[in-house]
């Protein structure tokens, strides 16, 4: 469980800089879409 | 209470970060990028090789896939065969990054929309799901419309041996880069990510 709590916490962590990347080199709709697509799975586990 | 269905989901919708690889420099440490994305894969293959045999224990993963290839095998050998073509000059990057985002995203969007709905809600969700991504990168109708559709299609078909995660990403790539080059569809913009 404690492992899937970190894999989980890792995996936020890549879709968050990944998305920061995309923002900083302009590709906004990139970006949106990798936050958009994520939020909802993301979130789920989150208020789990 | 940990919920393995959410989780699942949110592995298969992270793995649209992949698309991370086309802003990689061209070389990376004297290497082609390309062999970067090779040796993630061979990565993927021995976790999945010890996996399968009972070396480690991965969790999320489905019962039937206990003893068959598990799914993220076969979408990240999707997506490294479309970074491979995407490199050759093969498939347009535009076409490439919209169909490994597509992918990501719509697979689970059938999967809930059946769970939750039933019927051909699925199928219907996931055609708008990968129409509107596939519109929002490329910005063609018709690309858009054919690409959604042959996700849907595909994705369908419950074969041991050929999974819908590698199938959702082969063939929506290859037939739209066959318009493409055939020049039956509309012009597109080629290259839409410049890597570092």
């Amino acid at each position: 469980m404690n492992v899937t709590i970190i894999y989980t916490a890792v995996l936020y962590l890549v879709v968050v800089i990944v998305s920061a990347i995309f923002v900083m080199k302009d590709y906004y709709t990139i970006a949106g879409l990798l936050i958009i697509g994520n939020l909802w799975p993301g979130l789920g586990i989150l208020l789990c | 209470m940990f919920n393995e269905q959410i989780y699942r989901r949110f592995n298969h919708t992270v793995a649209a970060c992949f698309v991370i690889f086309f802003l990689f420099p061209q070389k990376i440490l004297g290497l082609e990028r390309i062999y970067l994305a090779i040796i993630l894969w061979l990565i993927i293959l021995v976790i999945e090789y010890l996996r399968l045999n009972n070396k480690v224990k991965l969790l999320g993963m489905r019962d039937y896939e206990k003893n068959r290839v598990a799914g993220f095998v076969w979408f990240a050998s999707g997506t490294f065969i479309i970074f491979g073509f995407t490199e050759m000059g093969v498939f347009p990057q535009s076409i490439a990054i919209a169909t490994i985002i597509m992918a990501a995203y719509t697979d689970p969007v059938i999967g809930e929309a059946n769970r939750n709905f039933g019927g051909n809600w699925g199928l219907g969700l996931g055609f708008l799901c990968g129409f509107l991504i596939y519109l929002s990168i490329i910005g063609s109708i018709f690309y858009s419309i054919v690409g959604a559709l042959i996700a849907v299609i595909v994705e369908h078909p419950k074969l041991k041996w050929f999974d819908d995660d590698l199938a959702m990403q082969i063939f929506p790539a290859t037939i739209l880069s066959i318009l493409w080059l055939a020049g039956l569809g509309p012009e597109i913009t080629e290259t839409i990510v410049e890597g570092l």
